[in-house]
């Protein structure tokens, strides 16, 4: 394998060699050196880099990425700077590097300090370095990444809207140099939200000391875990991942943190720094450099976004009401039972009959009439019990939310407009009953909706008729189109009036025309310039074909043929059955399906289903 | 209705910007209904285009707004313009654009679609000469 390598490499430098028209005829190889400030089973570090190796090597399936990884505390006798410095010179010479990469605070000073000097012109991408630690306005031009603002603040006023009685917060942090400068920023930020709070810092203590402390807090307190590799006896190192399941299991108050990893390890939450997200970012911003032609601008450094996140199973721990979650919190480990998945999409039917049943006592008086809205009541209550069903598509879940919350806030608008323009003096019966009109027509709406998704989940056996695929596809685009608006991309649809029909069963080749338009948009980053997704159909000998591409990424040359297995996902949510479920449709109608790159980048899936002889 | 208007400010109105055309009616009609002066826009271009030279005193905005720019941005926008607005924003998702995540008074002046009018009249009675002491009221008699 060392020895094939070696082939390729010297087979490319003779390709550089022999010129640029060739070079570019050949795949790109690119040579990046990878600088780790973390030891490479550090919890964070593996989701970084399991996340950037899958996006470097999906634009460049032949890159040759070197790793080191400067964490070398444990040594009798650490490495300095310079001395590192001239090992790694020693031991790339001879290398064209294309980029350097380096992950961490530590990793980034290394680098500009010492290591840059040495690899002149060689462009740097950093990764997972906190703001303010390093004074990123002062790094040079050729120096992008990617920033993370520090997120005690956010963490801060988590634990304080969850424990609105808390008087005293406890820091936790460790005792090497730039676990002091976090603690540093923690009091910083904390300082001016400290309002009838009480701020103790925690960082001159050894293991066991901080085991016992944590055990005994008093009540009305919370802790905040900062990063920490090093206790102050300096026997001890850690991974912090690997601290934080027994601190908190011992913790006689709630815990908070401050990264993405930790929750689930037992703190309730925080506004969590997200490595694995970073890592793929990072990677793009790799990329971009990468694809650079000579005199192109670096691109932008980024600053990361940290989330709320929480952890549903400590909130039941410490008995944490969950109505003090704060707004735009992303509760993790609920219990997946139906009423807590889908409440939103059972609340919203809910208050659909209920609106129904206002709009019933509005509008109708007489017996008969009343009869039949009850009919209708009933058949409403019928379709609110299909709603837990048809939320089962994971996927269009949010889509059905949406699309019933959009005519019920106009039912209620019009409803209470109603009330007040029947109110005025004189009454504006006009109006009013424009009102009621909009009312019927936005219930019919929420009708049609209901009916949409409902017939996609009927548990009826499949039919088999002549289906028009160019309709398939319309209406697939429909109940797509919330995941669409929320991405901000553009639907395209291209249908060929003059395909032939094809045998099966309309339903379930929707689903499928959904699964890949789904994909689609999961492919599309909402960042990127261009967020579009096609569907095309077009007439071929004896057979219809339904393209479904976008305009992301592309999927990894060596993936292509693993794309419609089951449970393979290239995401970090969703179980990956939705194109095995396209698969199998596909199949049980005697037609086939694919998966390609476009020549543009994207990703293209096929499907292609005989076509019912004409005449 | 007509007769409402005319002892209203001439200075005073409410933009509401909304791309579903339904909701965008119903809110006219309820403003409307509360003798504030308002106009319906279905984008945020449409908006920063025709919204002319009175910039309204608040505005009720979507925070989707199909292919444009979002309400979160057309905020921004606005800021960055020297035209900052009080703004009550909308969403019938629970996805939240990523910069308005950190913007907690933004967060508290989203509704979730459904809401209760009162609700929004309430937020926007402060703003507006015709609300400001009825809506306080009902708000406080009323269980939204």
């Amino acid at each position: 394998m060392r020895l094939l390598r070696g082939a390729l490499d010297v087979a490319c430098m003779i390709v550089a060699l022999t010129g640029a028209s060739h070079a570019q005829a050949k795949p790109e190889v690119r040579h990046v050196l990878f600088i780790y400030s973390h030891k490479a089973s550090a919890p964070g570090l593996v989701a970084f880099v399991r996340q950037l190796q899958a996006v470097v090597g999906r634009q460049y399936p032949n890159a040759e990425m070197y790793e080191e990884h400067l964490d070398n505390s444990g040594l009798p006798n650490p490495t300095q700077p310079a001395q590192l410095t001239s090992r790694l010179v020693e031991k790339y010479r001879g290398v064209r590097l294309d980029a350097i990469l380096v992950e961490g605070t530590p990793g980034l000073r290394f680098v500009v300090e010492h290591l840059r000097g040495e690899f002149p012109g060689v462009p740097v991408v950093y990764g997972g370095a906190f703001e303010p630690i390093v004074d990123f306005a002062s790094l040079p031009a050729d120096v992008v990444g990617r920033r993370h603002p520090l997120p005690f603040a956010s963490t801060f006023r988590m634990a304080r809207a969850l424990q609105p009685d808390a008087q005293r917060v406890v820091v936790v942090g460790g005792a090497t140099p730039t676990d002091s400068l976090l603690i540093k920023e923690a009091q910083r930020q904390i300082t001016p939200l400290l309002v009838g709070v009480q701020l103790e810092v925690y960082q001159d203590w050894t293991y066991e000391g901080l085991i016992d402390s944590l055990r005994h807090l008093p009540p009305r307190t919370f802790v905040l875990l900062s990063d920490f590799s090093k206790d102050q006896s300096g026997v001890r190192r850690f991974v912090p991942g690997d601290l934080v399941a027994s601190l908190t299991r011992v913790a006689s108050v709630p815990v908070y943190g401050i990264a993405r990893n930790w929750v689930g390890d037992g703190i309730v939450g925080g506004g969590v720094m997200d490595f694995g997200d970073d890592g793929a970012r990072t990677a793009m911003l790799l990329v971009r450099v990468l694809k650079r032609h000579p005199g192109d601008p670096m691109p932008a450094s980024e600053v990361a976004a940290n989330e709320l996140l929480i952890d549903w199973r400590q909130l039941q721990r410490w008995e944490l009401p969950e109505s003090r979650v704060p707004a735009g919190t992303e509760v993790l480990f609920r219990p997946v039972s139906p009423w807590t998945r889908y409440r939103g999409e059972i609340i919203a039917g809910f208050a659909l009959f209920l609106v129904e049943s206002v709009l019933i006592a509005l509008l109708l008086h007489e017996r008969s009439q009343r009869r039949r809205a009850q009919r209708m009541v009933e058949e409403q209550r019928a379709q609110v019990e299909h709603m837990g069903r048809v939320a089962t598509l994971n996927g269009l879940a949010a889509a059905v939310s949406h699309e019933l919350r959009q005519p019920l806030a106009a039912i209620r608008t019009n409803a209470e407009a109603g009330v007040r323009l029947l109110g005025r003096n004189p009454p504006d019966v006009h109006e009013a009953r424009l009102a009621l009109q909009d009312i019927a027509s936005d219930d019919a709406r929420a009708g049609e909706v209901v009916e949409h998704y409902r017939a996609l989940l009927r548990q009826q056996p499949p039919v088999s008729t002549d289906v028009d695929m160019n309709a398939v596809c319309r209406n697939a685009a429909k109940l797509v189109s919330s995941e669409v608006a929320v991405r901000r991309a553009h639907l395209e649809l291209r249908l060929d009036p003059d395909i032939a029909k094809v045998r099966g069963d309309p339903v379930q080749l929707q689903q499928v025309v959904i699964n890949l338009a789904l994909n689609a948009l999961e492919a599309i980053s909402t960042s990127a310039p261009t967020r579009e997704v096609a569907i095309r159909t077009t007439r071929n000998n004896g057979s219809v074909e339904v393209r479904v591409s976008d305009s992301g990424a592309g999927l990894p040359p060596e993936l292509l043929d693993r794309f419609f297995e089951p449970f393979f996902t290239t995401k970090q949510h969703g179980l990956g059955m939705g194109m095995t479920i396209a698969r199998t449709i596909v199949e049980r109608h005697h037609g086939s399906i694919g998966a390609t790159n476009s020549v543009t980048g994207g990703a293209v899936l096929t499907v292609t289903l005989p076509a019912v002889p004409r005449g | 209705m007509q007769g409402g208007r005319e002892t209203v400010s001439a200075q005073q109105w409410v933009a509401v910007i909304d791309d579903d055309e339904s909701l965008r009616r119903s809110l006219i009609r309820l403003l409307g209904s509360v003798d504030v002066v308002v106009r319906g826009f279905a984008s945020a271009e449409e908006f920063l285009n025709r919204a002319g030279d009175v910039p309204p005193t608040c505005a009720v905005v979507d925070l989707y707004l199909g292919t444009g720019m979002n309400g979160y941005e057309l905020k921004e926008r606005l800021e960055r313009d020297g035209r900052a607005l009080p703004i009550v924003f909308m969403t019938a998702h629970t996805e939240l654009p990523i910069r308005m995540q950190e913007d907690e008074a933004a967060l508290i002046n989203c509704l979730r679609k459904p809401f209760c009018t009162e609700e929004l009249l309430a937020r926007l009675a402060p703003k507006l000469d015709v609300l400001r002491d009825r809506a306080a009221n009902a708000a406080r008699n009323k269980d939204c």
